[in-house]
């Protein structure tokens, strides 16, 4: 088995697993959930096992080429789907609050059929700036913190739709959704575990910019739009300490972060690096 | 404390107010965006050929390079003043409560508690003391014991003091970074020097309006070589052998130093990165060539050089490709036969396999290149580099701390009663409240085991 099947199987797990959480809710069947949970898992372990088989194959290839696969946007777009899985079953095993995952699980759903439809997975050699274990760390920490702003997003977006539906019909308690309480005490975690990382993911990509060109920081659009993330996610934790910006302030800034986010690493390498291309840089 | 004036107090609450600092991060990030959708530090004419009329009102607003704009610099420094006056204003409390926690649990602060439960034991109010200690001890750090107004028996216990300093941990890294960058641009500087392979440079060139920087010692480029993957014709490596030369002696440990890509030569408080290279003259390309006669010549020309051959034609180099297919090096060569006509050829540093030549008389083949690089080399001193890491690292810390750590305290309150004594037990936790209440409700019942007391005295309800 390649590691291309192993990536497809995965894809369609999450997507039943999708399908199963969905059912959670709408049958309001709480033994469901177990099952969509276990689901869940196994997705991860081949979405797992074939990150793992990608790696050995770079290894088996001619001209010694072997890397980590976090060395371009394909494999960070799989590298971003399983992160958010991570942070989803690690959350799910301290507070098991199953029906997140019917919000969770689309995103990283959504991040490998990308992958799959629109992703060149050809394994490349590495270029030599692109030659460092900086390279590995700084990847990992940035998704691990982007993911865990995903799950914040996630979180964020039930708590506006479990608003807006308590608001309409008050009497319709039992949804299988958890509390307002909850569900923002879950993003303000969710962001909690992704801000440290963001920070490790800039200052391991400044160690790697210093090692490999002689700069720390350069203010380029990357750097740039990592830095303006990182001050969202600062001004959501020091608003929650000033009064009544918990709740749906804060689920609407957890979204606005997240957006960042997603322009940071999509947006800035589709639509900005078109508008520099001319720049003569 | 004298009062102070109005005016200053108004400044000094704006100043170390909460909504500041949401309104300057928020801000800063909005503010930042313009600077990755208008290209930076442009001529005044790129910016007139893509921005127009509007060019002008751009630059007036320092645009075309904003980061180092008055008003980005002092949006920052409010931040900076915000950080610095909201930390300082509250690390005293903070540094208070800390250090002289309130002992004794009176009823304000009992009303503030969230976690209460009350035990009953047969024993006397001392014994009881005695015996909780050394459970406190080991479960938080050494209770403390004092004596309450009614002559109550008090402890007091607690432990991860230090939690409540992660915040300002925090920013105390953020103040580093700031400062390491300052002292970066105030004491560092950046350059660039190429070498040509063999030679030896002891300056850096000048940069605009300034004269040449002295290196103190001298730096040779023994070789330049780029290799690719096999192949293809993608860089695998650019790398550069360096010498450091002292006095005329090459240094020890500093010779033939290879410097690529992401591993830096450091020498002096200078640091040497591989950055660029190029063609020092053109290449000369050796050829072997066979004549339509079976005679073999031998022939080395530069690119644009016409080499005459014995039959009456020529040859000249006109491209080079140092991967061609997996045949390794190859040279586009214009042929100009005898008889006047002009065909494309290559030679290869390999056989050809069908002979792509076969419209050429000569069959060509390449023997080597003769190639004189140059090594582009980034020079930088960055005095403040290691004081950013360390804010770094502590931002890191710092945020990890502030969020994961809980300062957890704890007040007993042993009272006597007709059959003995009662406890009384009060704790908070200043973040993470809900893993808390496992923590306090396992705490209760091991204090119970370690009374022999009975439990049942229902646990007043947590508000
Ligand atoms: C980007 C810059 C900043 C970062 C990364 C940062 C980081 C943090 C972190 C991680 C916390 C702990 C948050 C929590 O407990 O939920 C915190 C708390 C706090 N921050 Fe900041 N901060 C920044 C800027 C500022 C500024 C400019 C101010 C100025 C007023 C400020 C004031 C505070 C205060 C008052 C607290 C609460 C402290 C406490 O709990 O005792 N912060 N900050």
């Amino acid at each position: 088995m390649s590691s291309a099947q192993l990536f497809n199987l995965a894809t369609a797990v999450y997507f039943v697993a999708m399908v199963l959480l969905a059912l959670v809710l709408l049958l309001r069947n709480r033994r469901l959930g177990s099952l969509a949970i276990v689901t869940v898992w196994c997705g991860f372990v081949a979405h797992s096992a074939a990150i793992g088989l990608r790696w050995l194959e770079s290894y088996r290839l001619p001209g010694a080429i072997g890397h980590v696969p976090l060395s371009n946007l394909y494999e960070s777009v799989i590298f971003f789907a399983w992160s958010i899985v991570l942070i989803y079953l690690i959350i799910d095993l301290r507070l098991r609050q199953r029906a997140v995952g019917a919000f969770v699980v689309p995103f990283a759903l959504l991040a490998m059929c990308w992958a799959q439809l629109r992703g060149n997975d050809a394994i490349e050699p590495l270029v030599p700036a692109l030659q460092s274990n900086w390279l590995t760390y700084h990847v990992v920490t940035c998704f691990l913190g982007y993911a865990a702003f995903a799950v914040g997003c996630a979180v964020s977006i039930m708590y506006l739709v479990k608003g807006a539906r308590s608001a309409s019909k008050p009497a319709d308690t039992d949804d299988l959704l958890p509390s307002l309480e909850v569900l923002d005490a879950l993003n303000y975690k969710a962001i909690m575990i992704g801000f440290p990382f963001l920070t490790l993911g800039i200052g391991t990509g400044a160690a790697w910019a210093n090692y490999a060109w002689g700069t720390y920081w350069s203010w380029d659009p990357k750097e740039t739009w990592s830095l303006i993330v990182w001050f969202i996610y600062a001004a959501f934790l020091h608003a929650r300490l000033t009064r009544g910006w918990s709740g749906r302030r804060a689920a609407w800034l957890s979204i606005l972060g997240f957006v960042a986010t997603l322009f940071c690493y999509l947006g800035v390498n589709l639509l900005l690096s078109g508008l520099h291309s001319y720049g003569g840089g | 404390m004298p009062a102070k004036p109005r005016p200053l107090r108004i400044l000094r609450d704006f100043l170390c107010s909460l909504k500041l600092t949401v309104a300057t991060l928020l801000l800063l990030a909005a503010t930042s965006i313009l600077g990755t959708v208008i290209p930076q530090n442009l001529s005044s004419l790129q910016y007139r050929q893509h921005y127009g009329d509007k060019a002008q009102l751009l630059q007036g607003l320092h645009l075309d390079d904003m980061y180092h704009s008055v008003w980005f610099l002092a949006l920052s420094g409010l931040f900076v003043i915000n950080l610095v006056a909201c930390s300082l204003r509250r690390l005293p409390a903070v540094w208070r409560s800390v250090s002289r926690p309130p002992l004794v649990a009176d009823g304000a602060l009992l009303r503030s508690l969230s976690h209460k439960a009350t035990l009953q034991a047969a024993c006397s109010v001392d014994e009881a003391a005695i015996r909780l200690q050394p459970l406190l001890r080991r479960r938080f750090a050494g209770p403390r014991r004092t004596i309450g107004p009614e002559q109550e028996v008090c402890l007091f216990a607690e432990r991860r003091r230090y939690a409540r300093f992660g915040a300002y941990v925090t920013h105390l890294a953020i103040l580093f970074i700031i400062l390491g960058a300052l002292i970066g641009s105030w004491f560092g500087f950046d350059s660039f020097v190429s070498i040509v392979e063999g030679d030896t440079v002891t300056q850096l060139p000048a940069s605009e309006g300034q004269a040449p920087v002295e290196l103190g010692f001298g730096l040779r480029c023994d070789d330049f070589s780029v290799s690719y993957y096999e192949g293809s014709a993608r860089p695998r490596e650019y790398r550069s052998l360096l010498t450091v030369i002292e006095e005329g002696q090459e240094v020890a440990g500093y010779t033939r130093v290879p410097v690529v890509v992401n591993r830096p030569l450091q020498y002096r408080g200078l640091t040497f990165y591989q950055s660029s290279y190029g063609l020092a003259q053109m290449p000369l390309f050796h050829l072997q060539v066979r004549m339509p006669d079976g005679a073999e010549v031998q022939m080395a020309g530069r690119p644009g050089q016409l080499l005459p051959l014995a039959d009456g034609g020529s040859l000249q180099v006109v491209d080079y490709t140092p991967a061609f297919r997996d045949l390794g090096g190859a040279a586009l060569i214009e042929v100009l036969t005898a008889d006047g006509q002009r065909l494309p050829a290559i030679a290869a540093m390999q056989e050809l396999p069908v002979d792509e030549n076969h419209a050429s008389p000569y069959r060509l083949q390449l023997l080597r290149v003769d190639e004189r690089y140059y090594t582009g080399l980034q020079v930088t001193r960055a005095p403040g580099v290691p004081l950013v890491w360390l804010g770094c690292l502590l931002l890191v810390l710092g945020s990890l701390g502030a969020f994961s750590l809980a300062h957890q305290r704890l007040w007993l309150t042993i009272r006597p009663t007709a059959g003995g004594c009662e406890v009384q037990m009060a704790g908070s936790s200043h973040r993470n409240r809900p893993a808390f209440a496992g923590t306090f409700d396992r705490l209760g019942q091991e204090l119970a085991a370690e009374l022999e007391a009975n439990n049942h005295s229902a646990k007043e309800d947590r508000s």
